[in-house]
């Protein structure tokens, strides 16, 4: 009977998880560095924050989870500091996550659910003691920065996904995404004062992400049908709500730098390719087709800059499935490093 | 050639006529390839054909739940749609997702389960089978020949999370007609708590939006028309109607999605024997309705509905002649059709039209046996969303076996090359979402060699009491994939998302041993232990950050074993499985990383027979060390739960 008790013995220690080594020890107070957040992929519950050490370039792709001793959850949309606190939009769980912007400890995890159906949040914004948080079930949510809680619903358009202030108004993308063939083509327009959608701009199919230029121009990735329609951007006048121009450039993200140029990135599904180019608001022009030379990035997923290093940030999602990295550039398009980060890279928060 | 005509001996009629049971020893260890029969069955008590699938050496069964959840099979690293299901002579085909559902496949009814990687066991079964990369052959009660004039089979469960299933089968037999009837219904609420890892922490919930209901029945018919021929029709009809839990989502369980499927098919065979001929006609028309709905979707109407009609037409002949009294020639065509209906927009209305065709050999010369085998296949596809496709490919397989004979034991050496060829779906082409047009066929080439060793007949008959019998089955292959594509569920787990992901290479072993031991005339314990490496690599590019790593889903080792213990018409059975370490995408870190596990059953059975009644009654306890484990990530598995089985069986 030996060999009964042999085979057991195998089974019950093959049976017997292995832990991995994963040593807690938690930053105590950020600085000098970037928070990246990765999206993840959709029901991975992968989505991630990973801190890049500016002072000795190391990184760590598993920063929430250690600060906060569990994962942020699935599908990260979003990430905004405001005051002293990170706001992360967290979609597929349906969580608006708020952080210290110090230590990245969780003060608080609003549940975003009207009822038993998740709200699937998408974007952030701020304007005094709110935070207006974009829902894909058709609203605006306003959260009390103060007491975390949300205090009013402002129906807008369908599946609302881009969210901007500018001018003492909130500009909303409704893209109507999940709606597709027939998406959305609008911008609601809210009123700070009473919180009311105000009016409804046509801009064209499948509106996302909205830049403000600081004076009177928002700008708006239209991104059309995927197919046949090309994605574009729209300049839409923030005063008399009316749309200025439409720009035949490719652009999947729009990205502010020093006034009056905007960074304008795109990457193509069909090709593979990606760009980045300078705009001026001011002349309506693209004064420079490669801003940045993309050749080693694969999927460009976003750009920031950084006016105090002076440096260009290239978030490259590495086809979707690969951990993504962060890419460096001096602002005269030199290539300078790169980062290893967590799947699919998307928003980042510049430290000092 | 003692040991072919004993062993291996190909018969003249269906494979599945050709093992009637007489003595279940003999089977056990004489079986050429992997054979999992009714009585190991009825103590598994599995529910569905995936669960008896992955007791298999070679065999990986991704299961996304338990009773009725998505169970897909794979064999030997190559995916799911490199395998033929066959059920009673019929292959189950569908040209949309490509999956055959293991889940929904009863295992009550079923006789007998065999998978055949290398040469068929039968040239008679359809050409899609013969070219596939292996064959999963299912017999079930309803087509089992028999002497017996009337037989009745009735199995009824009660389970934890509500199951419920009934089972009963009449099967007569008279001098020119064998006719069967049959039905089933299963039902489970299928709510049960799990934990999952959440970081440093555990996450914990109840599993909700996962009741199932199904409901499968048929008829079969079975003519003698003469000395030489026999026409066979059925009738099986399906209706499932499902809730899909997906997969879990920390912090918020919202899933509202159903699937309802309902599927006829009809299907026809006649098989004329001769001295040295026999062929078999037959042809088989399935028609499938598939409803998906999510009512909390946020689109305009508040509602997501997409409905699939899936229609299929087989048809062919094959045929073996017995050329001289070594050497065997056969031939086999089929001509399938596929067209897909859907309300989705832009998928188009696919039509696929796949010819097989393929011409063998079978030659004896003293104790070696080679068989060589040439297929063709032509595939053509049209569809409103593309432009029209056309394939044609060639597929070799060569094979070589020996026999080594010694007093005490027999060898079976076999090795063989084979090259096969899966399209791309209709989902993979044309899915709105994740479609990719641009799919290429995926092909493989499969290299192995191995042994069967067992103990000699006279071994067998001397050993019958107070010691052992064994076998076992090694095989080490090597399979060279191109144009990969790679499935995963990164929306839920009925919209996939594909990828061609180029290169892949895939080094194995299976190893299967079976021992049987005889400590008293009351008392005997019988064991099977099996184990499969698979080392499959990503060698799509040198510059790829994956290139060198494991493949998405594939355990490095698994393994399973189980072990009975019986005194009489009583016993215990303890069964295990286990996964190593896999990874939910093909980037091997630990942010991907699935967890390894092991997860044991235990059972106590008993029978009592009256004249030709038996009784059956076995008391399981499944997961019996509550582990919480995923096949695939965030689809956790249920954990400890009970089933009461009765069965009732005249023979």
């Amino acid at each position: 009977m030996r060999w009964i008790n042999f085979v057991f013995c195998i089974s019950l220690l093959v049976s017997c998880k292995k832990k991995e080594p994963n040593p807690v020890v938690p930053l105590s107070h950020l600085e000098n560095g970037i928070l990246v957040l990765c999206e993840g992929l959709f029901q991975q519950n992968n989505a991630s924050l990973s801190w890049v050490n500016w002072s000795d370039g190391s990184v760590d792709t598993d920063f929430f989870n250690r600060q906060n001793a569990r994962l942020l959850g699935d599908t990260g949309n979003d990430m905004q500091q405001y005051g002293g606190r990170i706001y992360v939009v967290v979609t597929n769980s349906n969580t608006l996550e708020v952080l210290s912007k110090y230590t990245g400890k969780s003060i608080k995890q609003l549940k975003m659910v009207n009822g038993l159906v998740g709200k699937q949040p998408r974007s952030i914004t701020f304007s005094g003691s709110n935070a207006f948080v974009t829902c894909f079930d058709g609203y605006v949510d306003v959260i009390d920065t103060v007491t975390l809680t949300c205090t009013k619903r402002i129906p807008v358009g369908l599946n609302p996904d881009g969210i901007v202030l500018a001018n003492g108004k909130l500009f909303v993308s409704n893209s109507g995404g999940l709606n597709a063939p027939s998406m959305d083509s609008t911008l609601s327009v809210i009123a700070l004062s009473n919180l009311e959608e105000i009016a409804k701009i046509n801009v064209g199919k499948n509106p996302g992400a909205l830049v403000f230029d600081g004076d009177d121009g928002i700008f708006a990735v239209v991104r059309g049908d995927y197919a046949t329609l090309p994605s574009r951007m729209v300049r839409i006048d923030a005063n008399n709500l009316t749309v200025e121009q439409t720009f035949p450039i490719n652009v999947t993200h729009i990205t502010r730098m020093e006034t009056p140029y905007l960074l304008l990135s795109n990457y193509d599904y069909s090709t593979n390719q990606s760009s980045v180019k300078l705009f001026n608001t001011i002349t309506n022009l693209v004064e420079n087709n490669s801003f940045i030379p993309t050749s080693m990035i694969q999927t460009l997923y976003g750009v920031y800059f950084d006016s105090t290093r002076n440096k260009v940030f290239c978030l490259d999602a590495m086809q979707f499935i690969h951990s993504g990295y962060l890419r460096q550039f001096a602002v005269d398009g030199t290539y300078e490093k790169s980062y290893k980060l967590g799947l699919n890279p998307s928003k980042l928060l510049l430290y000092e | 050639m003692f040991g072919y005509s004993f062993l291996f001996g190909q018969d003249t009629t269906l494979y599945l006529h050709a093992v009637d049971v007489v003595d279940s020893l003999r089977h056990l260890y004489t079986e050429k390839v992997p054979t999992i029969r009714r009585a190991q069955i009825l103590e598994l008590q599995a529910e569905d054909i995936g669960q008896l699938a992955q007791k298999i050496a070679g065999v990986q069964v991704k299961s996304y739940g338990g009773l009725g959840g998505l169970k897909t099979l794979s064999v030997r690293g190559l995916g799911s749609q490199h395998a033929t299901i066959l059920v009673d002579g019929f292959s189950l085909q569908n040209a949309q997702t490509g999956q055959i559902n293991l889940g929904a496949l009863q295992s009550e009814n079923i006789e007998s389960m065999q998978l055949v990687i290398g040469g068929q066991k039968n040239e008679l079964v359809p050409a899609s089978a013969q070219v596939s990369g292996s064959s999963l052959y299912v017999e079930t009660f309803e087509n089992s020949s028999t002497q017996k004039r009337n037989r009745v089979r009735f199995a009824s469960k009660i389970g934890s999370f509500g199951q419920r299933d009934s089972y009963l089968a009449f099967n007569q037999n008279t001098k020119s007609l064998q006719w069967s009837v049959y039905g089933k219904l299963r039902h489970a609420n299928g709510e049960y708590a799990y934990t999952i890892p959440n970081g440093q922490s555990v996450y914990a919930g109840i599993r909700e939006n996962n009741a199932f209901r199904d409901m499968q029945t048929g008829l079969s018919m079975a003519w003698r028309l003469h000395k030489h021929g026999k026409l066979t029709l059925q009738l099986r009809r399906e209706a499932i109607d499902q809730e899909l839990p997906g997969a879990i989502i920390l912090y918020s369980q919202t899933g509202s999605q159903t699937l309802k499927t309902s599927s006829s098919s009809f299907q026809s065979s006649y098989l004329h024997t001769f001295s040295k001929i026999s062929v078999r006609f037959f042809t088989s028309l399935t028609s499938s309705n598939l409803r998906y709905s999510d009512s909390t979707f946020l689109n305009a109407s508040g509602i997501l509905e997409s409905r699939y009609l899936n229609e299929l037409f087989q048809g062919g002949v094959s045929a073996r002649y017995a050329l001289r009294e070594k050497l065997t020639v056969f031939v086999s065509t089929e001509q399938q059709y596929s067209a897909l209906q859907t309300s989705v927009s832009g998928f188009g209305a696919p039509q696929r039209w796949h010819n097989f065709s393929l011409v063998g050999v079978n030659y004896a010369k003293g104790k070696q046996r080679y068989t060589g085998q040439l297929s063709t296949q032509v595939i053509s596809e049209n569809s409103a969303a593309t432009h029209q496709v056309k394939t044609t490919r060639i597929n070799p397989f060569f094979q070589v076996e020996s026999t080594i004979q010694r007093a005490k034991f027999h060898v079976l050496l076999t090795g063989y090359f084979r090259n096969s060829l899966r399209m791309p779906t209709f989902n993979e082409l044309y899915y709105t979402t994740i479609g990719a047009p641009q799919l290429k066929p995926e092909t493989a080439n499969q290299f192995s060699v191995g042994f069967f060793i067992s103990p000699s007949s006279k071994t067998r008959v001397a050993m019958r009491k107070h010691t052992f019998l064994w076998n076992n089955r090694t095989n080490i292959f090597r399979n060279e994939v191109q144009n990969k594509i790679v499935s995963l569920p990164t929306k839920n787990l009925f919209i996939w998302s594909t990828q061609n992901v180029g290169s892949v290479r895939i080094f194995g072993l299976e190893t299967s041993t079976d021992f049987q031991y005889f400590i008293t005339e009351k008392w005997q314990i019988q064991s099977t232990l099996n184990y499969t490496l698979q080392n499959a690599l990503d060698q799509s590019s040198i510059h790829s950050p994956t290139y060198g790593h494991q493949i998405a889903y594939l355990p490095k080792h698994s393994y399973n074993a189980d072990i009975s213990v019986r005194r009489n018409t009583i016993g215990v059975r303890w069964s295990t499985f286990g996964n190593s370490l896999r990874y939910a995408l093909n980037e091997n870190i630990p942010s991907n990383a699935v967890a390894a596990f092991g997860v044991s059953d235990l059972a106590i059975f008993g029978t009592i027979t009256r004249k030709q009644h038996v009784f059956r009654i076995q008391f399981s306890v499944k997961n019996m060390f509550n582990s919480s484990y995923s096949i695939i990530r965030y689809y956790v598995m249920p954990g400890r739960n009970y089933l009461l089985t009765f069965n009732y069986a005249l023979d």
